[in-house]
């Protein structure tokens, strides 16, 4: 599939990239950061003009955070229901809500581009925990103009190694992530073995 | 407390917090795994482009012919001339089209482009 994009990219350039950034803050499985280095690399070929990539890329994304938002904002009450009857499902909500109110803006800012899989999840529950529309729009926005920028730029200055860029920065990418994921989960764990037996 | 009985011990604590917990310490194992085998990609592919040997990338039908000039160190007009075109190609055209409206494969397209960075590599010196 990603090859039948990259295809496309000539041919509609800057419109979608937009498109795929939209949809990539939304969960969906599309190359985003595939498609912003070949961007950025045609660009410096003279295909593409390097300010409309970038700026397509980062208004697909900045209205993706917003429609991902307004999903979570809107999905609030469905939760609340499912939750209502099982006191250890709503204390698990509790818990996640208190946390994306803690962390809301540094955690929207990260989960940009420093560990980027993570960051429709993040969009979703940041409107379902409340954390404040300005505050979330502003990490959220300068957190997009560092994922375009370093993707974009990375595809621009590394442009005839792209294949090499796209795959090392691909696992990078999953493995900060995934990294992630495995340390909160083992927090997690460590503080419910302690809650569990006193010592 | 000799040094098996610790291993024991630590083996039950840990089987104990997987019957207690199995969906979170079944996430946690899996995470871990996952961020092994991507740490160990990150590290395969390092090496793997790192080789001289891996240089230069395959010309592909959906690389634009100016982005490839551009890759090879080639100019334009540079790229036009080696592929036998009149003009140098617009902005976007790209080496599937190149090789359809020329008739021409595009390993022997990719061949021409290969030849004439050599010869420009082997003229600069």
């Amino acid at each position: 599939m990603t090859d039948a994009l990259l295809a496309l990219v000539p041919q509609y350039g800057a419109a979608l990239l937009m498109v795929v950034t939209f949809l990539s803050c939304l969960a969906l499985p599309v190359p985003a950061s595939i498609l912003m280095l070949t961007g950025g690399a045609f660009a410096a070929g003279g295909d593409l003009s390097l300010l409309s990539v970038s700026g397509a890329a980062f208004a697909g994304a900045v209205a993706g955070d917003q429609a991902g938002y307004a999903i979570g904002r809107f999905g609030e009450g469905w939760i609340d229901r499912q939750t209502r009857a099982h006191p250890r499902r709503l204390a698990l909500l509790e818990r996640a809500r208190a946390f994306s109110r803690r962390w809301g803006g540094p955690g929207v800012f990260f989960s940009r581009w420093l560990v980027s899989p993570l960051g429709p999840y993040v969009n979703f529950l940041s409107g379902a925990a409340d954390v404040g529309w300005r505050r979330f729009a502003l990490w959220a926005m300068a957190g997009e103009a560092v994922w375009v920028g370093l993707y974009v730029g990375l595809g621009y200055g590394f442009a005839s190694r792209l294949e090499a860029v796209a795959e090392i920065l691909g696992n990078v990418s999953g493995a900060l992530a995934a990294g992630l994921v495995t340390v909160l989960l083992g927090l997690f764990l460590r503080k419910r073995m302690r809650e569990e037996r006193p010592e | 407390m000799p040094a098996h009985t610790v291993h024991c011990v630590g083996m039950r604590r840990l089987f104990a917090l997987w019957r207690r917990h199995p969906f979170l310490s079944s996430a946690f194992v899996l995470g871990a795994l996952l961020t092994a085998m991507f740490i160990a990609r990150s590290v395969m592919f390092t090496i793997y482009w790192s080789d001289p040997a891996h240089r230069f990338q395959e010309i592909e039908p959906w690389m634009p012919a100016r982005y490839v000039a551009y890759s090879w160190g080639l100019t334009p007009e540079e790229l036009a001339a080696a592929l036998e075109l009149d003009a140098p190609p617009r902005r976007g055209r790209t080496m599937g089209e190149i090789s359809a409206r020329t008739g021409v494969p595009l390993a022997v397209l990719a061949e021409r482009i290969r030849a004439a960075a050599q010869g420009r590599e082997d003229g600069g010196r």
